[in-house]
């Protein structure tokens, strides 16, 4: 269960994080699809390339709660779900390409990569470690393993296993051992691959820290640096004897990024430290991506500050641009640009309402910073980024009980202007004229409209009705989306219906009444689908959002 | 502890009463300027503990507005202009978060202590109960407000103030972490911090406060309030029964 922010004495307003994301999203989405300029070729649409939807009886019993399990790269997108088989994708088309069947006592798949060719699987074990082993992609016939697991990287060809006592790199074809080296007492390593590099980040508690760049291939190390042991400086004063948090990125093309305590290091692949100003502590999962040349990262600003998205220059490490992002969640590079992975915190943005109900994928051009936000033909609630495979975006649904997991893969159409959205923002009708004076008398006199514009939208995007004394119904409405057709709204509808996190206790025609859990009690709503536009009405009694939906429908309907 | 979205802009105060211009805002775009570098500390963040205690009004909440406010869906700046009116303030105990960044080749700070700028009768105007979904974190130093004189000391174990035995040293572009937690019973308070620091031989002053040279706001808990609320899953507060009497600590 999740809590959500809230305002105090500091001032700090409840939603602050959640607001400008919202807003953003339709800001920036919302001008492309009626602003692009003409000359260069921009991102100005996501387009489905296939979608494969796979049943829960395709994997067979799967234990409570088990997972889905995807594995990405340019040859493959592999998914797994329990102790079932590993279906091997094409990335390109969809289709099942191998399966992978292994005895149910080999356990459930807890990792998968690819490399050189070779599926990498690490499933779980009764050694906390996990158990790797590699299969062929061609012929689906395990081809090493399974040997003892650990924290597993991938480079081309090559597979790093780090223990608590050793650092090993594997050929991926054959899981012979390359290199191998033990750890001292006291230290620990963290690792991070891309195709041809890998590093390594030794931390020995109270001691020393040192980062080692190696060639995958050989293992030869390519560079190592010393850098200082940042000195515990909290308070009050914690366990001091800790090792500091350490974590390790490389990008595709090398450059790696160690982060230690409370300070990021850039280097080039070659191990030159980029000098450039960086006042941003390290988080969690802190990763880099590089595209068109240029290493981006996402990082807050501080401590506790903003999130945001920096595009670094290659030869000073110095900030090109910045952009706004909502966390530091993964990033994608895709030719020249980087898609952010929305995560957690992004979807749905809030109990009362995911807003817009339609997903979107924030991409960034890596050479101006110049962010655009495109719609996702799906949800928000039925959208979970999973990364990329030969260039597309691969989602999945979310598991819901008696519905298919569906994959889908997005191309980034680039062109120089946008292909015809929906309705335009001019259209959006005014959301406080979707009900009438006459509909809240139904509840009683004397209600105050209060309206809540969300710039660019020209006419409010949502609107309360505060009732004349404080235990009244307070009334809320929201137009979630505006779509191309009315069937696409009518899908889009279904479609929260299936995947939100409300349960549905009733339907009329274009009516799907709901009812959501939260630890401040029980939230009472409708979805309603009429014309083009997809609208939330929520309202403190159940008897009052039966009596006003069908009002707003047929509000919509007359237009 | 969850030190979740609710981020705060810090203001640095200089000891003759200078206000810099170097902060930023949760909804800010501006780049990090890194505030006055003369100066021996950046206050570089402030934040607020987000999963804290209820929060009290002043005043029943009664024009139209300000209802509208309350019991329906404002965005961010309607509502910290709301409780900025009302001067919202956390019952009975809260954290603040504070980073801050050596300016100097070599600088100790002697001494953190919160300073109370204000003090009234206990906020009864409103309450508004928060739905708590986690635990509280463990305090580990607190300072009283409702003493004559507020110092951080231990929660657990002496009564010794935190800075009479220890200090922190900070080099240059160095960070420190201060957790602050306060504590208060008996009245409300408008408070700030006060650091001290020596660096080559001089003594300096940092005030910490929230942006724009606002105060930190608490209160200590009231008998009986005006009016209750409690949170509303749709968003927004809505009426509610009032907690037990028991004075939660106090």
């Amino acid at each position: 269960m999740r809590s959500r922010p809230r305002s105090g004495g500091g001032g700090d307003g409840r939603r602050a994080a959640l607001l400008p994301l919202c807003v953003l999203m339709l800001v920036t989405g919302m001008i492309v699809l009626s602003d692009a300029p003409s000359m260069t070729r921009q991102a100005v649409a996501w387009r489905k390339v296939w979608s494969r939807s796979l049943d829960e009886r395709t994997f067979g019993p799967a234990g409570f709660g088990a997972g889905y399990v995807l594995g990405l790269s340019e040859r493959a997108v592999a998914v797994a779900r329990g102790p079932g088989p590993i279906f091997v994708l094409d990335p390109a088309t969809g289709r099942v390409r191998v399966t992978i069947q292994e005895d149910a006592r080999a356990g459930e798949a807890d990792r998968i990569w690819e490399a050189g060719g070779t599926l990498v699987v690490l499933r779980k074990a009764a050694a906390e470690a996990g158990l790797l082993s590699g299969y062929d992609l061609v012929t689906g016939a395990r081809s090493w393993g399974p040997r003892p697991g650990g924290e597993v990287v991938v480079s081309r060809r090559a597979v790093m296993v780090v223990t608590a006592s050793e650092v090993t790199l594997l050929d991926a074809r054959t899981g012979a051992a390359i290199a191998a080296r033990p750890l001292e007492r006291g230290c620990t390593a963290t690792a991070a691959a891309a195709d041809e590099r890998v590093a390594v980040l030794d931390v020995c508690a109270g001691r020393s820290v040192q980062i080692r760049a190696m060639d995958p291939a050989t293992g030869r190390p390519r560079w190592s640096r010393e850098l200082p042991y940042p000195r515990a400086q909290e308070w009050p004063p914690g366990d001091e004897e800790r090792a500091p948090g350490a974590s390790v990125a490389v990008a595709a093309d090398g450059t790696v990024l160690a982060c230690l305590g409370d300070a990021v290091r850039l280097f080039t692949r070659d191990g030159a430290r980029l000098p450039g100003t960086l006042d941003w502590p390290c988080s969690y999962g802190q990763t880099i991506v590089t595209s068109a040349g240029v290493p981006v990262v996402a990082t807050t600003r501080g401590s506790f500050g903003p999130y945001e998205l920096r595009g670094l220059d290659p030869g000073t490490g110095d900030v090109r641009w910045t952009g706004e992002t909502a966390n530091t969640a993964a990033l994608l590079a895709i030719g020249s640009q980087v898609v952010r992975v929305p995560g957690y915190s992004d979807s749905p943005l809030s109990y009362a309402e995911p807003w817009p109900l339609v997903a979107h994928l924030q991409t960034v051009d890596a050479l101006t910073g110049r962010t655009t936000r495109l719609p996702l033909d799906a949800t928000a609630s039925a959208t979970i980024v999973e990364g990329q495979a030969g260039g597309l975006v691969i989602t999945r649904t979310p598991s819901v009980d008696g519905a298919p997991t569906v994959i889908s893969a997005y191309h980034l159409v680039r062109a120089s202007r946008a292909p015809p959205g929906g309705v335009p923002l001019a259209g959006w009708p005014d959301a406080c004229a979707l009900l009438a004076d006459r509909d809240l008398r139904l509840l009683g006199d004397g209600y105050l409209t209060s309206p809540h514009p969300r710039p660019p939208v020209p006419r409010p995007v949502s609107c309360d009705w505060i009732p004349p004394a404080d235990d009244g119904d307070v009334v809320s409405v929201t137009i979630g989306w505006a779509a191309a057709s009315e069937a696409e709204a009518r899908r889009t509808a279904e479609e929260e219906v299936r995947y939100g996190l409300d349960r549905t206790i009733g339907t009329e025609p274009g009516i799907w009444y709901r009812e959501m859990d939260h630890p401040a009690g029980t939230g009472h709503a409708a979805i309603v689908s009429a014309g083009p536009f997809v609208v939330t009405l929520h309202a403190s009694t159940a008897q009052a959002v039966r009596l006003l939906a069908p009002r707003l429908r047929d509000h919509l309907r007359a237009g | 502890m969850v030190w979740g979205s609710g981020i705060v802009s810090a203001v640095l105060v200089a000891a003759g009463g200078v206000v810099f211009s170097g902060w930023f805002t949760s909804l800010g775009t501006g780049v990090f300027d890194g505030l006055g570098s003369r100066e021996p500390l950046t206050v570089a963040y402030v934040s607020i503990d987000d999963d804290g205690p209820d929060l009290a009004l002043r005043e029943r909440v009664t024009a139209p507005h300000d209802r509208a406010i309350l019991l329906g869906r404002p965005d961010a700046a309607q509502e910290e202009s709301f409780m900025e009116r009302y001067r919202a303030a956390r019952v009975g105990s809260m954290v603040v978060v504070a980073v801050l960044s050596g300016n100097r080749a070599g600088l100790r700070i002697a001494d953190v202590r919160p300073r109370v700028l204000k003090r009234e009768p206990v906020s009864d105007g409103a309450l508004l109960r928060v739905t708590h979904a986690g635990e509280a974190g463990t305090i580990e130093v607190a300072a009283d407000l409702d003493e004559r004189v507020p110092r951080f000391v231990p929660v657990k174990g002496r009564k010794t103030p935190y800075f009479q035995v220890k200090q922190i040293d900070l080099v240059r572009d160095e960070r420190v972490t201060l957790a602050m937690t306060l504590t208060a019973c008996e009245a409300f308070y408008e408070f700030e911090f006060v650091a001290t620091v020596v660096s080559g031989g001089r003594t300096e002053q940092v005030v910490i406060r929230r942006p724009g040279g606002l105060p930190f706001r608490l209160t200590g808990p009231a008998r009986k309030y005006r009016s209750v609320y409690g949170e509303n899953p749709l968003g927004g507060w809505r009426p509610t029964s009032p907690p037990a009497p028991a004075k939660r600590g106090c």
